[in-house]
């Protein structure tokens, strides 16, 4: 049933998200186009009419409002979706599946994980195009792309590093997630106003996480060397033990976030 | 045991009480009529058999079984609202209804659809409100359940809708189901049901078959609620 409702919940997002993030990548395109044209990198824009400045001062409006715009309508889009799915209309559809709760969470907290890192993705694939149409006059993509690794490698970051950060953001993209849905179902205790419920909520759990996540990272820090790592055979270092103390707390707090919006949601929803 | 089992069920909602100790047993092969005026419980029975509310105290068994992905497996359920998603088409939700319900009759969907001239690929968002009731009655009533929960399916439509939703229903419901019809327009629906729950402030008040009543009281379902309901 996972996949079932996971395939739901991905087709009934996308037809808003993925037009969205094709035309932020269109208008990236064209952004840059209309920029290289009126640099004159190649000398072909000499004699352009205005029109074209006109455009590139709207594209680019469009570009850098764009993509706060992704960020910010993927965040709308799946809250609106998650919250209408359990306290909406749509929860009479949806609650009335012989679908276990957990699963109902699962899938929508994978759906949520895949989308925002798609906008991130899209994010970083426009200032890519942006980049790659500016440096076109060298004409050789192979090279563009080793000149990115060269610079990445220059920075001296070692590949554990590189990995934990990595797997730092994804956690905490995953606890972000979490933490919404705990609000929200938090939120539902409310007998009205849920939707205030479900923000204060958020605002209250967030400072009582962060609080408590000073205390643990500050122990964590305090301490020679990061269990794990210890236990793995690393040898100590200070850039290690706090990007390892990271993930770890992302994953304390997706963890403890899922299990609250989990219990909440299966034991006590009441669906007005 | 019935198929659908009420135990001293309480539903509270703060200092209000919806549903007072309430104990039934409904037996399949059944049309029950749960009947009472707005705001004495109906839906929030209905909601409770479907897990959607929690019960304040006492418990519900739907084929033995506490509320859960088992019963929803087994009950069809037509809420007395809009669920519709409106990003789909008819398509997708017969798509949907299969992938999720093993007793989905999508054949038998397609028949009515059609009977009623609905366009399949039209858009649920663009359809009227009538429309898409119809196409929600259609969905519930294409499944093989063996219990079939109808939140006021007759509710707000006109006389010609009331006249095509009540013979899907009998014509569509498996005889060796138990179909709960709840609404407060009685004489609508009283000839097709064999036995009626009142219920009144989140009690029962009587629980019987149609015909004992109708015998006791020398009344029609109809007459005795509004008798036994009238303002004063």
């Amino acid at each position: 049933m996972f996949g079932k409702v996971f395939k739901y919940e991905m087709k009934a997002v996308r037809r808003i998200l993925l037009p969205l993030y094709g035309a932020m990548i269109l208008v990236a395109l064209l952004f840059g186009l209309t920029t290289s044209m009126t640099t004159d990198f190649s000398g072909v824009g000499e004699g352009l009419p205005v029109i074209v400045d006109i455009a590139e001062i709207i594209l680019s409006t469009l570009f850098f409002t764009g993509l706060t715009a992704c960020g910010v309508i993927t965040f709308v889009v799946l809250i609106r979706r998650f919250y209408s799915d359990f306290l909406g209309s749509e929860g009479y559809l949806q609650l009335a599946l012989p679908v276990t709760t957990n699963v109902h969470l699962a899938a929508r907290t994978l759906t949520a994980f895949l989308w925002t890192l798609l906008s991130g993705v899209t994010a970083l694939l426009s200032l890519a195009v942006l980049v790659f149409i500016f440096s076109f006059e060298i004409q050789d993509l192979a090279g563009f792309f080793r000149d990115i690794l060269n610079a990445i490698r220059s920075l001296e970051i070692p590949p554990l590093s590189m990995i934990l950060l990595l797997l730092a953001g994804l956690a905490s993209c995953l606890s972000g997630i979490a933490h919404l849905y705990a609000s929200i179902a938090i939120g539902s205790l409310w007998s009205g106003h849920r939707m205030i419920g479900s923000v204060l909520a958020y605002i209250g759990t967030g400072f009582v996480w962060s609080t408590l996540d000073g205390f643990l990272g500050a122990a964590l820090d305090n301490s020679s060397d990061f269990l794990p790592f210890h236990i793995a055979g690393i040898p100590f270092s200070l850039e290690y033990s706090v990007l390892g103390a990271m993930v770890l707390l992302a994953l304390i707090q997706f963890i403890l976030y899922y299990i609250a919006a989990w219990l909440i949601l299966d034991k006590a929803l009441n669906l007005d | 045991m019935g198929i659908l089992d009420c135990r001293n069920l309480t539903k509270k909602y703060g200092a209000d009480t919806a549903l007072d100790n309430v104990n039934l047993e409904l037996i399949p092969g059944r049309i029950v009529g749960l009947l009472g005026p707005n705001g004495s419980g109906k839906t929030t029975l209905i909601k409770l058999c479907m897990n959607l509310l929690k019960p304040t105290s006492g418990e519900i068994l739907i084929d033995g079984m506490k509320p859960g992905p088992y019963t929803k497996s087994l009950v069809s359920y037509l809420p007395d609202r809009d669920i519709l998603e409106n990003w789909m088409n008819v398509l997708q939700l017969l798509d949907f209804y299969t992938d999720f319900y093993q007793d989905f009759d999508a054949g038998r969907a397609v028949n009515m659809l059609s009977s009623l001239g609905i366009d399949e690929r039209m858009p649920l968002r663009k359809m009227s409100k009538g429309t898409r009731e119809k196409v929600q009655l259609i969905m519930t009533m294409s499944r093989r359940a063996k219990v079939y929960l109808l939140d006021e399916p007759i509710a707000g439509v006109d006389p010609a809708a009331r006249d095509y939703i009540l013979r899907t229903i009998i014509s569509n419901y498996d005889p060796e189901a138990m179909v709960l019809i709840s609404t407060h327009l009685i004489a609508d629906v009283e000839s097709v049901l064999d036995e009626a729950i009142f219920i009144r402030q989140g009690r029962v008040d009587l629980f019987d078959s149609c015909d004992s009543i109708r015998e006791r009281t020398g009344l029609t379902l109809d007459e005795y609620f509004r008798r036994t309901y009238h303002f004063e």
